[in-house]
């Protein structure tokens, strides 16, 4: 059963963060958007996109992330992804956005990188 | 095989078949996601999204066509620029009638393709066509992969299965938002006709076992709107007659002159009695291209008012058609000759402005030339030829003019030179005067188009003062930048 996605941004030191609960589909898009639009005017240099473990995120989800990465190509920002199962990081793989973005375990591992 | 080997070869396998499986969803996902929506733009939008998602594409864009129409009527994109989106629109122009334009081209296999080249210029790597229906087409550019890997077969035949699915749908939303427009143009026509009509013909017409008319149907309610206008004709008062017409009128002419690059373009017209035998057209051909005319009907009132909506509907569909200028006016000609009473003409121009190129190409059909301001100087349009719809058979010149920043063009009926005058009067010494027009340009020209239309207009009314109006006053006014 499909669920609702809910988008909080936060910052902590250098690092903003986007919380996403739920599922990431077209519907998101717009939330999505706006989220980007907050952390970018920013001009950060690193961004989590951190998922709840438990999001399924299709290909129209895939090309909301991609969005973002195209957007912050170029600016010297890095972006991490946190929180997705085996399966989604498999796929983020194959379809090429872990050449722009690190998959990591936790936040922590972010301090670590 | 050593172990290494047959592990990767392990993980490859169990890669492609992950692949697969994500690949038959985003199928299954998008065929659910497209059959909730109800209009092309968010069918075109949702389709990218989930294309570009599931192949990781770094960019994508999507335009639907009108046969023998050189820009798209609908378009989505995802990470394409403006300056590449109308780059693209452009330089796509001269390929549009070739038969290559209706296949599928993948730039990496198509080396010196006269298509695949112009994907490559504009960062895309694969093109997909779309076919529609008789009156549309459409086409898919896509961009690199975020993996810079080439499109597989597997991906292409995707890509395919997709784009059959979206020819599907568009093709029923297409029909949807065709009948809701005939819905709503219904509703404009029924409320014209409830109000101005008696309320005998009202029950007749309206009558709600007319099925026909409930369901929208355009045939049914053109046939409706001229038995209204029939009947009408037979019964109405006077009053009736030109509340009627001024809201024909108001239905035929453009809400505000369309945006063009490197041009201001501002246009009025006030009716002399209620309605204009006055009437002015903007027919955008692409974003620096527009085509804009003005008519000036013989007569009066609602019989003036139909002739109107019927030379404008003529004019666009050979504006849409291409035809030379000259050829366009020529048409129209023979259109109102034979399709009007005798003694039924109209003057009318006809020009096209291309900003970027900065030229205007135009031809007059017996109307009041228009005045090109440059550099203090004043220029009369007078190329063309005779009246439109006098004779069966005229011919007519055009001329086409090197614009310049600065230069203003201003195009108006007989009623601005005329002001002041009583009707029909042979004595102009009382009127306007095209020498107070051109005087009024000559003293605003260095305004934006909106200020000169304003100063002009301005001088008008202070000339006529409280006198009645007798005839409709129309002006453009363009201002090259």
């Amino acid at each position: 059963m499909r669920r609702e996605c809910k988008i909080k941004v936060h910052k902590e030191t250098d690092l903003f963060t986007i919380e996403v609960v739920g599922d990431l589909t077209a519907s998101a898009e717009k939330a999505m958007d706006d989220a980007y639009k907050q952390v970018c005017d920013n001009n950060p240099k690193n961004i989590l996109l951190k998922f709840d473990g438990n999001s399924r995120i299709n290909s129209a989800g895939i090309a909301i992330v991609i969005n973002l990465v195209m957007q912050r190509q170029g600016k010297d920002c890095k972006i991490f992804i946190t929180g997705v199962s085996k399966h989604f990081r498999k796929i983020f793989e194959l379809v090429g956005l872990t050449k722009f973005t690190t998959i990591v375990d936790s936040e922590e591992e972010i301090e670590r990188l | 095989m050593s172990l290494e080997e047959g592990g990767n070869r392990e993980r490859g396998a169990n890669d492609a078949l992950e692949l697969s499986r994500f690949q038959l969803k985003t199928l299954y996902e998008l065929n659910q996601e497209l059959s909730t929506l109800r209009n092309v733009r968010e069918v075109l939008e949702s389709s990218l999204l989930y294309m570009v998602g599931v192949l990781g594409l770094r960019s994508g864009l999507v335009a639907l066509y009108k046969y023998e129409e050189t820009y798209p009527y609908e378009s989505a994109h995802f990470n394409v620029d403006e300056d590449t989106r109308l780059s693209w629109f452009r330089e796509l122009e001269p390929h549009l009638e070739s038969s290559y334009i209706r296949e599928i081209c993948v730039a990496q296999d198509s080396g010196d393709h006269p298509l695949a080249q112009l994907l490559k210029a504009h960062n895309f790597r694969i093109w997909l066509p779309l076919e529609l229906d008789e009156e549309s087409w459409g086409g898919i550019a896509l961009g690199l992969r975020l993996s810079e890997a080439d499109f597989t077969e597997d991906d292409q035949e995707l890509l395919t299965t997709i784009s059959i699915n979206i020819q599907n749908v568009l093709s029923n939303v297409s029909m949807i938002e065709a009948l809701n427009q005939a819905v709503v143009k219904e509703k404009r026509i029924r409320n014209v006709f409830q109000r101005y009509a008696p309320q005998s013909v009202v029950n007749e017409v309206l009558n709600p076992s007319n099925e026909k008319l409930l369901l929208g149907e355009s045939q049914e309610v053109q046939r409706m709107f001229e038995q209204m206008i029939d009947r009408l004709t037979e019964q109405h008062t006077l009053e009736q007659d030109l509340e009627l017409a001024r809201d024909v009128q108001r239905y035929l002419l453009p809400n505000e002159a369309p945006l063009v690059a490197g041009a201001q373009i501002v246009a009025r017209s006030i009716p002399a009695r209620g309605v204009c035998g006055d009437l002015y057209d903007f027919i955008p051909l692409n974003p620096h291209e527009l085509g804009i005319s003005l008519a000036d009907i013989s007569g009066k009132g609602m019989p003036a008012a139909m002739i109107a909506s019927m030379l404008q509907s003529a004019t666009r569909m050979c504006v849409g058609s291409y035809y030379p200028i000259p050829a366009i006016l020529s048409i129209l000609n023979r259109f109102l000759f034979r399709h009007t009473e005798s003694g039924r003409y109209a003057t009318m121009f006809y020009g096209q402005i291309d900003a970027r190129e900065r030229v205007f190409t135009y031809s007059n059909g017996g109307h009041p030339p228009p005045i090109l301001y440059r550099n203090g100087e004043l220029q009369l349009l007078e190329v063309g030829g005779p009246l439109v719809g006098i004779f069966d058979d005229s011919s007519y010149d055009q001329e086409t003019i090197r614009l310049q920043s600065g230069d203003v063009l201003v195009i108006y009926s007989d009623g601005v030179t005329d002001a002041g005058t009583m009707p029909e009067s042979l004595n102009l010494d009382d009127a306007f005067s095209q020498e107070r027009l051109e005087a009024a340009i000559l003293a605003n020209a260095s305004l934006p188009a909106g200020a000169i239309l304003d100063a002009i207009f301005e001088e008008v009314t202070r000339y006529v003062g409280s006198n009645k109006q007798f005839d409709d006053i129309t002006l453009i006014v363009v201002k090259v930048e």
